[in-house]
């Protein structure tokens, strides 16, 4: 049977895709990395047979993400203006900033008597 | 940082003014009370009566103040030229270039809606903006927020109102993890970090929106008046839709200008701060404003809970003005809903300002913020003196229905002592009561008829009159219930028991008929053994209180029907309870409605599921509350990291809503946990693991 018919390859392509839905990303873009994945993972299934489908498609598709958020590698799955900035989950941690550097002061409690 | 020497000018006036005031107010309590003891049957001669008279002397007294304010309101008004004005000179238009001051504006929240936190500020930011100045501005969102789901949707709500205004950088988020000293514990925490970034500070209150043109015109008049320390605007109530609400915005609109000019009128430098919609000069707060701990336990010692009249007393302490910009537009807040949660903030209100009474007589305050702190604690405490009053008068009435008369007492006299009753004085002091209390309101209405198209504004002459009718007919029936409850509230906090600081419910939900019947069954317990008592006993003080107790037995449908905002829309189809916003919202208002109605999250995917699942399931908000945990990874003990192993097996085999508040935030704090606990639930072939964390929904 092709594991694209197996249930739980069905399921896999079902967390993928939820996955990428989160993601904001235009449903072709999705559609494209959700195969990516699939296909992926597996190639790896392949190899260690002893893990689930659902887990190494999440996983490829982690790698996939990782891989895609750099700017050299973004057109590779689809033209620039397609994607937006949100997309880049992974290198959110290094542009968002809540506050500003700190520039501490005193300030002491007034004393009543 | 030293302040300038004191405008004796001012100063001066003030004196004056105050002195005039305090004559006024005692010549006619003096007056008012000897028409009181006339009207008595002894004439005030019984003990009894002699402590009715001392008390309706004090209640007189405390409603003058605010007739003789009211009076000086409108003569600032009418006069029309005020040379003390805060605002005189500071024009819209100018610019803050060349100055060099930078100012941040606070909103301090606490388990606050982060969509209506957010478009105020949106609407804020986009009206200033539109001067041109917005590069001299930063806002900062303060967070206390302890509810582990608001405080992952204010972080969703932040980041997308940075990303639509291009305002990373501009707009800044800061949760605080332990919240000391709640509110002005949070500002100090700001003022400590990032206070000597800027030379003001704007501080708002969760509902508040500001006119971009006002908070530039603050900072000029600021830098125009280098001795000014805090700057109070008077926000204008507005965006309610429920009955109360709306009763209480067209009161704001119409009374609260002439008020404040009074207020303004008496105070000159040494005004009040509300503690929000108003601009503080950083360096001096930071120096003299600090709060202290009162010695004792709470509710009357630990932390200083209303911190505002604190914070203005302590500032004028260190010889820096106060001043009240009566003037000045483009201030706006909300008020509660419901009866109800006026009456829950009353409550905490209550509880700040009867503590004040021990700051009062703290040593090196001035004498016009000691007087402050006392009229603030008899803002309730007039309320159990009314109840008192009214009690004693009842025990009066009694008295003579049960006592046998005694014509001539023990002791030689000429004259029998013959128990006299007056209904016609009795009507006239009643009537000059009634003067006291509406007749500000009426010379409010004139002042507006006389401006030209004011009255348009609110519909028209004729509907604001009659709004005029139905406002003092609404705050007449609300008036007994608020003073059963700020009675209560007073003597709770009298016995020492402490209330609760939670969020106010700021949206326009109703009362149910079952919240209404637990918080007003008593009272209307309480009016009807009154009632059916004065009935039999005393048929003519029946009648006579029954403006009283009719309003008290009505309580409970009162609550309901006007917490609901399908009563209020039909009054404002009426023309009735307009307020100019409504008849013409300005630009900031019309910002703030637009948001709210959009709400267009691009977080919003998996919106049934509150802030905590999202952080765990969406990867988007995943990434984001990562951010901003700034990516500490710090070394633990062996007894933390299995203590942590338990918890994610925990959250993974029992799902969400077996997690405590308090797990749920170790779980956010935590960068490792929070990683781990979003990949094992994304990569696991358990279904039942996918159903616990909502699974269904996310395909």
């Amino acid at each position: 049977m092709s594991p694209l018919h197996d249930k739980n390859w069905q399921r896999a392509q079902q967390r993928v895709l939820a996955y990428l839905r989160f993601l904001n990303l235009p449903s072709v873009v999705n559609l494209e990395l959700a195969l990516q994945a699939l296909n992926r993972a597996r190639s790896r299934l392949e190899e260690s047979p002893e893990s689930h489908p659902i887990t190494e498609s999440w996983r490829a598709l982690q790698a996939i993400l990782v891989e895609q958020a750099s700017p050299e590698a973004r057109d590779l799955i689809a033209p620039k203006s397609m994607i937006p900035p949100l997309a880049k989950v992974h290198s959110l941690c290094g542009e968002i900033q809540s506050m500003p550097p700190l520039n501490r002061g005193s300030m002491v409690p007034g004393r009543l008597r | 940082m030293n302040p300038p020497s004191l405008d004796k000018e001012w100063e001066n006036a003030a004196r004056l003014r105050r002195i005039l005031l305090l004559a006024l107010i005692i010549a006619t309590s003096i007056v008012a009370s000897a028409h009181m003891a006339d009207i008595l049957p002894h004439r005030g001669s019984t003990r009894l009566e002699f402590v009715i008279v001392i008390v309706f002397a004090t209640l007189f007294a405390w409603i003058s103040i605010g007739f003789w304010e009211a009076m000086a309101g409108l003569f600032t008004l009418a006069r029309r030229v005020d040379r003390f004005s805060i605002t005189l000179g500071v024009e819209e238009g100018q610019s803050l270039e060349g100055t060099g001051a930078r100012t941040a504006i606070l909103i301090p929240a606490a388990n606050e809606e982060p969509e209506r936190v957010l478009a105020g500020i949106k609407a804020t930011y986009q009206s200033l903006e539109g001067t041109g100045q917005i590069r001299h501005f930063d806002f900062f969102i303060l967070s206390d927020s302890s509810d582990p789901d608001r405080w992952v949707e204010e972080e969703m709500t932040w980041a997308e109102t940075c990303r639509s205004l291009g305002a990373f950088n501009r707009i800044f988020y800061r949760r605080r993890r332990v919240n000391l000293k709640r509110k002005s514990g949070n500002i100090a925490d700001f003022c400590r970090r990032w206070g000597k970034n800027y030379r003001y500070m704007i501080v708002f209150d969760a509902d508040s929106v500001m006119a971009g043109n006002t908070l530039v015109r603050m900072v000029q008049a600021m830098e125009r008046h280098p001795k000014v320390g805090i700057l109070q605007t008077a926000p204008l109530a507005v965006n309610r839709e429920t009955l109360i609400a709306r009763t209480q915005q067209f009161a704001n609109h119409v009374y609260s200008s002439m008020f404040a000019a009074g207020l303004h009128f008496i105070q000159l430098g040494d005004s009040h701060f509300w503690g929000h919609n108003a601009i503080i000069r950083v360096e001096p707060f930071m120096q003299h404003c600090g709060l202290p701990e009162l010695p004792g336990k709470p509710p009357r010692g630990g932390f200083i809970m209303s911190h505002d009249f604190v914070e203005a007393a302590f500032m004028r302490r260190g010889g820096w003005e106060v001043w009240l910009a009566y003037d000045l537009g483009g201030s706006y807040e909300e008020v509660p809903p419901t009866l109800l949660e006026e009456l829950k903030r009353d409550r905490r209100w209550c509880q700040g300002n009867l503590q004040h009474i021990r700051i009062a007589f703290a040593k090196g305050l001035l004498s016009a913020h000691r007087a402050l702190f006392l009229h603030g604690a008899m803002s309730y405490g007039a309320s159990l003196l009314w109840f008192v009053f009214i009690a004693l008068s009842t025990a009066a009435a009694f008295n003579e229905a049960f006592r046998t008369p005694v014509y001539f007492p023990e002791g030689r006299t000429l004259f029998p002592d013959w128990p006299v009753w007056h209904p016609q004085w009795a009507l006239t002091l009643l009537g000059t009561t009634a003067i006291i209390l509406f007749m500000p309101k009426l010379f409010s209405i004139l002042l507006i008829l006389l401006k030209k198209d004011q009255a348009r504004q609110y519909g028209g002459s004729l509907k604001l009159l009659a709004s005029l009718v139905l406002e003092v007919f609404l705050s007449a029936l609300f008036a007994p219930v608020r003073m059963l409850f700020h009675s209560k509230f007073v003597f709770i906090t009298l016995l020492g028991r402490q209330v609760g600081w939670g969020p106010q419910q700021r949206s326009d939900l109703g009362t149910g008929w079952r919240e209404a019947l637990r918080f007003h069954g008593f009272g209307t317990l309480l009016a009807l053994l009154w009632a059916a008592a004065l009935f039999f006993i005393n048929r003519s003080f029946f009648w006579w209180n029954s403006p009283i107790f009719i309003p008290l037995i009505l309580s409970i449908p009162l609550s309901v029907w006007s917490s609901r905002a399908s009563v209020g829309r039909i009054f404002r189809m009426l023309g009735l309870l307009l307020i100019p916003e409504e008849t013409k919202q300005p630009e900031e208002l019309k910002s703030l409605e637009a948001s709210l109605a959009s709400n267009q999250n691009t977080f919003a995917s998996f919106p049934e599921a509150g802030g905590f699942v999202r952080a765990i399931i969406n990867p988007i908000v995943n990434a984001i509350h990562l951010a901003l945990l700034r990516g500490k990874e710090r070394k633990i003990t062996q007894a933390i990291a299995s203590g942590r192993a338990g918890l994610l097996e925990k959250a993974l085999s029992q799902g969400p809503t077996a997690l405590s508040p308090k797990e749920k935030r170790i779980i956010l704090y935590d960068p490792v946990l929070l990683k781990e606990l979003h990949r094992q639930v994304w990569e696991t072939p358990d279904d039942r693991i996918v159903k616990l964390w909502g699974g269904i929904s996310w395909h």
